[in-house]
């Protein structure tokens, strides 16, 4: 910012006060009053009149003798001459004063200057130095003396901003380089003189002044052609001029100086500020400053540029007032904003804070700022700070907030728990949903990452074993379904069912988990009624069974004499059926008790020729009452690893199937092949066949083929469940292949013993 | 080789009571004595010396384990065997009964015809020298 000139122009008064008056003390110390008559109107007064002042003291002290009248006269010559020159010396100073552009003051002052001199043409100028410390001088003014078309353009174009001369070996060359007074009053046969351009004026006499600030030559006045030329005295008599040229050169040069500095400092915070703003243009927010006054208005002096600007306020409207900008957040945002900044300025301590405003054109945005006070003597308070426009995080932060409660209300209104665990010694939970509290007692957040206690402690310690063992042996893909007890904090045990699945590493371990988890409680306590219930009914139902087949079969065989043949067939059909109930009862039995895991087995390595020749054996009597004749097929030695009577078991399930569904005069084949590491047993059958949308059922608990005379024929429908579930706890595959209309085969397949001596051979 | 003639059957549903009594003694020819409690069984076994008792797991009172316990305190009753019958036969419990001290386990409903037979069989393996050395 430039200085007002007014405050430039009273510097400068001030200054050439000090000159104006040293250089009348000179005048009257010399005893020559110089009392200017004729002030011109445009010189300031009071300076003046202070020299005005100090001539009239000591003219009035000094008064002349008559003894002294020729010399009187020679002083009123002289006096005159000072008048004159002090007349030139004011009207420098106040040209110098009053002039806006400082060189203009010279051309004045050499017009002057030549007038007072009887001088032709002149110049003024400072000296400056070459970088080889070289004097050179560069001419404020110079009369125009161009003699031909290229000179006065040379003029035109060079004089207003300073002609330079550097050629020393001139008249005025030894001034710069002597920094003496020179005078030539035969300068064409003068040695110093170096010569005049072709077509310059010719010199007739030359006076050079060297110009003085201190023991400095700052500036040098030449002047030429005095008519008779000049004389020593000359030197002497514009002393005084010549000192003030010398305050003013320096004045102006510590005046151009101050420019320049000020221009290049107000330059350089140009390019600052330019720098600053491409800087702050990669932030994603506003750099900032805040000032609070002490009567509570607020601007912002600097905001920085950048894409975000955020408000959209002008730099600079924002620069004047932060009106604007406090008028887009609502009031009650804004009373906390004002009231947080508030108390952190009291403690001088960083304020952020994340608020609301209402943009014009974006309507809602959010702001976060931060920033630091100042706090000023004056009461005011400057914030330097930095606000970033955090909507599009805050409406994902929002949305996803909405969405957590969403998924929250969903998961709290679930019957059970939503977890989502490690799967490790401690089943480190992840997640896990508030529900849990109602089955253990405890709440989620405890679990979490086993921050109260592990999910592991609350398991039964009975139960834990099979929950690892149970989700280890799942295959990748598939879900786990565990039934095991948790001990809730009041001492109950809860019966839990726990359904989830799991994500692998790289080596096939799993490592986490993710399911659902609930109460089971009262339907475990109806199953284990009813599983009682059953058990107990079939147990009682077996004794008066005993009873029923053993006299019937002490009847049969003869025990109590031959029966009549009508009585036979009687008892025979009360024999088959009370066997048949016993069948009924087995398998109820054997279905509880694979239900619940407690069925007891005792694989071993058997040969599978015995076991299927003796299935054959045992179903013998039941084929013949459907005239069906049951062929073992091809057999293969093999062995494998069973228990024995299960697998007889499992076979005489499809064999009674078979015989049942085989039209009479009919073969069942029995085959026993050994195949790809397995041994697989086949019951092959020419009966109707399975219906196909019956098939998918078909190893389910009471399900039977819904061919017309399948009732007629009876069954439990649990044999083939049985026989799958069998198998399965063996480690064996069950399966069927039928065509509707022409017959069935039924496989069940074990790997061979050899196989299974080497569990990590696929099979 | 002493011939199997004395059972004594403990046994507290009197349908199988009969069966048994006639399998064992219209087929087998045996000697039967049919207690329907573990008590009055205990009571017979003192009298009666049997040289093979049949015995039912599932009493009121007194179960089939108990009375054997009980029966093996008595005098002479050290190393009679004991057939357990009973409509619970999985591979554990047969495993918990012959644990006992039971000589074998009849499953119910069993064959009477072939009843007498089996404890024939039975007999003769309990009779015979290597028992004693595998025992």
């Amino acid at each position: 910012m430039k200085r007002h000139p007014s405050a430039a122009a009273a510097t400068r008064t001030a200054a050439f006060l000090v000159a104006a008056v040293a250089t009348a003390g000179v005048a009257a110390a010399s005893g020559t009053p110089a009392l200017p008559p004729d002030l011109p109107a445009q010189v300031p007064a009071w300076p003046l009149l202070l020299v005005a002042v100090a001539a009239i003291i000591v003219m009035l002290v000094r008064r002349p003798s008559p003894g002294r009248a020729r010399a009187l006269v020679a002083e009123s010559a002289q006096r005159e001459a000072d008048r004159r020159l002090l007349a030139v010396i004011a009207s420098a100073q106040s040209a110098y004063i009053r002039s806006s552009n400082l060189r203009n003051s010279f051309d004045p002052l050499l017009a002057q200057i030549l007038e007072l001199t009887d001088s032709r043409f002149g110049f003024v100028g400072e000296v400056l130095y070459d970088d080889a410390g070289k004097p050179y001088l560069r001419s404020y003014v110079i009369s125009n003396i161009a003699w031909d078309e290229a000179s006065a353009a040379f003029y035109r174009e060079h004089a207003p901003q300073g002609m330079i001369f550097g050629n020393l070996e001139t008249l005025f060359g030894r001034v710069l380089t002597s920094a003496q007074p020179l005078i030539s009053n035969n300068p064409r046969n003068d040695p110093r003189s170096g010569g005049i351009p072709p077509g310059h004026p010719e010199l007739e006499s030359f006076l050079g002044l060297p110009i003085l600030y201190g023991d400095a030559m700052i500036g040098m006045i030449g002047m030429a052609n005095r008519p008779g030329g000049y004389a020593p005295s000359m030197i002497t008599y514009l002393e005084p001029l010549l000192r003030s040229l010398g305050q003013l050169i320096h004045d102006l040069r510590q005046e151009s100086e101050r420019q320049r500095i000020q221009q290049q400092l107000e330059q350089e915070r140009e390019d600052m500020l330019a720098r600053v703003d491409r800087l702050f243009e990669h932030l994603p927010g506003v750099v900032y400053q805040y000032e609070v006054r002490a009567d509570g208005s607020a601007r912002f002096p600097f905001t920085s540029a950048g894409p975000t600007r955020i408000f959209d306020v002008a730099r600079d409207v924002s620069a004047r007032t932060a009106q604007p900008v406090l008028d887009m957040i609502p009031a009650d945002e804004r009373a906390r904003v004002v009231e947080g900044m508030a108390a952190a300025a009291r403690t001088g301590t960083i304020w952020s804070d994340q608020f609301r405003a209402i943009h014009p054109q974006r309507g809602e945005i959010w702001v976060s700022c931060r920033a630091s006070p100042e706090s000023r003597p004056n009461g005011d308070v400057l914030w330097h700070g930095f606000a970033l426009d955090i909507t599009a995080t805050r409406q994902t932060e929002v949305a996803l907030e909405r969405e957590r409660a969403r998924f929250r209300a969903t998961v709290d209104n679930l019957p059970g728990a939503v977890y989502r665990c490690r799967s490790d010694a401690q089943w480190t939970m992840a997640y896990l949903s508030d529900e849990i509290r109602k089955i253990t007692g405890h709440p989620a957040h405890d679990f979490i990452d086993n921050r109260e206690r592990s999910f592991a402690s609350v398991v039964h310690p009975d139960d834990l074993a099979a929950t690892f063992r149970s989700v280890a042996t799942t295959p990748p893909g598939e879900s786990y379904e565990l039934t095991y007890r948790i001990r809730h904090a009041d001492g109950r045990e809860v019966w839990v069912r726990d359904r989830g699945r799991c994500e692998y590493d790289d080596a096939g371990q799993p490592v986490w988990c993710d399911g659902f988890l609930w109460d089971v409680t009262d339907y475990q306590r109806v199953e284990r009624m009813k599983s009682q219930f059953v058990s107990t009914v079939s147990h009682e139902l077996r004794t008066p069974l005993t009873a029923v087949v053993g006299a019937l079969g002490l009847i049969g065989g003869g025990a109590l004499g031959e029966p009549p043949p009508a009585m036979r067939r009687m008892l025979d059909l009360a024999r088959q059926n009370s066997e048949s109930l016993q069948a009924l009862i087995d398998d109820l039995l054997d279905v509880e008790k694979l239900g619940e895991g407690k069925l007891v087995l005792q694989p071993e390595v058997v040969a599978v020729q015995p076991l299927v020749d003796q299935a054959i054996d045992e179903i013998q009597a039941y084929a013949a009452r459907f005239h069906v004749t049951v062929v073992a097929g091809r057999r293969d030695a093999a062995t494998f690893l069973v228990d024995g009577r299960r697998f007889r078991q499992i076979l005489g399930n499809y064999l009674s199937n078979a015989c049942k569904f085989s039209p009479a005069g009919s073969t069942v084949v029995v085959e026993a092949r050994q195949e790809k590491g397995r041994v697989v047993v086949t019951v092959t059958d020419c009966g109707e066949g399975i219906p196909e949308e019956f098939q998918p059922y078909l190893f389910e608990k009471f399900s039977q083929g819904e061919a017309p005379n399948t009732r007629r024929r009876g069954g439990t429908g649990l044999g083939l469940a049985i026989s799958r579930e069998l198998a399965r706890q063996m480690g064996g595959e069950v399966g069927f292949r039928s065509t509707p209309g022409k017959g069935s085969s039924f496989w069940v397949s074990f790997p061979t013993a050899a196989q299974q001596d080497q569990p990590g051979r696929e099979s | 080789m002493t011939e199997l003639v004395r059972i004594l059957h403990i046994e507290d549903d009197p349908s199988v009571q009969e069966v048994v009594r006639v399998s064992l003694e219209d087929v087998g020819g045996f000697t039967v004595a049919t207690r329907s409690s573990g008590r009055d069984g205990l009571a017979a076994a003192g009298t009666f010396l049997p040289q093979l008792v049949l015995l039912d797991v599932m009493m009121p009172e007194m179960d089939g384990p108990e009375t054997l316990a009980r029966l093996r305190a008595l005098p002479g009753m050290k190393d009679v065997p004991v057939v357990f019958m009973t409509a619970r036969a999985q591979h554990h419990e047969v495993a918990e009964y012959l644990a006992l001290g039971a000589a074998a386990v009849i499953t119910k409903p069993f064959d009477p015809m072939a009843l007498p037979e089996r404890l024939r069989a039975l007999w003769r393996d309990w009779q015979s020298p290597q028992r004693d050395g595998a025992a």
